[in-house]
């Protein structure tokens, strides 16, 4: 059976000016206890591939340079 | 406390509400300082995102938001202080393990504990013989689901265990629910064998926890219906049978798979390490509030 794709806003946000990932920092991805974070090939730079975030939000607080933001979702506002 | 909370909704006389307005400012921020910090991280934000501040009037609580950090439960693998499972060399640490609950820095500290007392124990032992068609057998477990080319994917069948853990376990915990429940999750787990269907790495992770997941539903409801009385408020309140019996029951209820079905049984609780007094052990039931206001 085919599987469908449910859009939702991600609340992990990633400013692709600021983002370093494409010089080889991963450190949102390795710090993230839900392994939800990538590098996408195509930019080089971070995003939220999975949608199934805490909001912990260690990714915003140790990106070295202020990338990160991570929203609080539509559904929990 | 949660039963009174549950009390207080079932009543008709909530929602129920956070009044911290009373207090002066600095207080209140210092209060902020743990809520928002040391307890959720994401909290300050969400109550900017609501135009909502302490300071300024009574903030509505959600019965899951009472029991702030420092442990709640003590369910999971089995440990000593060491987080010595009773398999000579098997360690636990964290929420997985028989120890407080929900708080990092008890989770840190119970990893450090167990962490040391591993590696004494490895260093003094070689590693045993095993046997490959052991390794084979988990693999091809393990796996599974990225050898399918269709199926169900591991979000759906942890979402509908939880509903199911949410909609017939909770308490108060009714016999005749949990044993839906209990149907339920068996009807999952020969899907999660059958049809779970992952896509990649992060996917495979998923099914791994939710393989944990429903293995926890079950031992919940098993473990509930093997302690017939009532215990700890809310958390274990059993309607058909609504009374604390420490005569009984002041001991740890202990699963185990035999002959791959569950079991139950019970284990005396170990002295205590740090010595209590005997006042103390009273506390908590003379903490709860007995008669309605």
């Amino acid at each position: 059976m085919p599987i469908a794709h449910t859009p939702t806003t991600v609340p992990v946000i990633v400013d692709e000016a600021k983002c370093i990932a494409d010089k080889g920092c991963t450190v949102c991805v390795d710090v993230c206890p839900l392994d939800v974070l990538r590098i996408s090939d195509l930019t080089g730079k971070a995003y939220m591939k999975y949608d199934e975030c805490w909001y912990c939000m260690p990714c915003e607080t140790d990106c070295p340079t202020g990338a990160v933001t991570v929203n609080i979702p539509y559904l929990l506002r | 406390m949660m039963q009174e909370f549950y009390n207080e909704l079932q009543s008709g006389k909530g929602p129920v509400f956070l009044k911290l307005n009373h207090l002066h400012s600095d207080t209140v921020g210092k209060i902020e300082a743990v809520l928002h910090n040391v307890e959720r991280p994401s909290r300050g934000r969400f109550h900017e995102n609501r135009g909502t501040n302490y300071r300024e009037r009574m903030i509505e609580m959600h019965i899951s938001e009472i029991g702030f950090c420092s442990g709640h439960s003590a369910s999971g693998v089995y440990v000593d202080e060491f987080a010595r499972t009773t398999v000579p060399g098997l360690y636990a640490a964290g929420d997985m393990a028989s120890v407080p609950h929900n708080y990092m820095l008890g989770a840190f500290t119970n990893g450090a504990v167990a962490g040391e007392h591993a590696a004494e124990f490895a260093a003094n032992v070689d590693l045993p013989d095993y046997d490959p068609g052991d390794v084979a057998r988990e693999q091809a477990r393990v796996l599974a689901p990225t050898r399918r080319e269709d199926g169900i994917p591991p979000n759906q069948l942890e979402y509908k265990t939880r509903r199911f853990v949410n909609d017939y376990l909770q308490p108060p915990k009714v016999t005749a629910k949990m044993k839906i429940g209990q149907a339920r999750f068996a009807e999952i787990r020969e899907d999660m064998g059958s049809a779970m269907v992952v896509r990649d790495a992060h996917e495979l992770m998923r099914s791994l926890e939710v393989a944990s997941i429903l293995d926890c539903a079950d031992m919940a409801a098993f473990a509930s219906l093997f302690r017939t009385e009532s215990r700890w408020g809310l958390y274990h309140h059993r309607v058909e049978y609504p009374e604390k019996n420490d005569d009984e029951w002041f001991c740890h209820s202990i699963l185990r798979k035999q002959n791959g079905q569950m079991t139950a049984e019970k284990r005396p609780v170990a002295p205590y390490v740090v010595p209590i007094e005997e006042s103390e052990r009273s506390a908590y039931d003379r903490q709860r509030i007995r008669q309605h206001a």
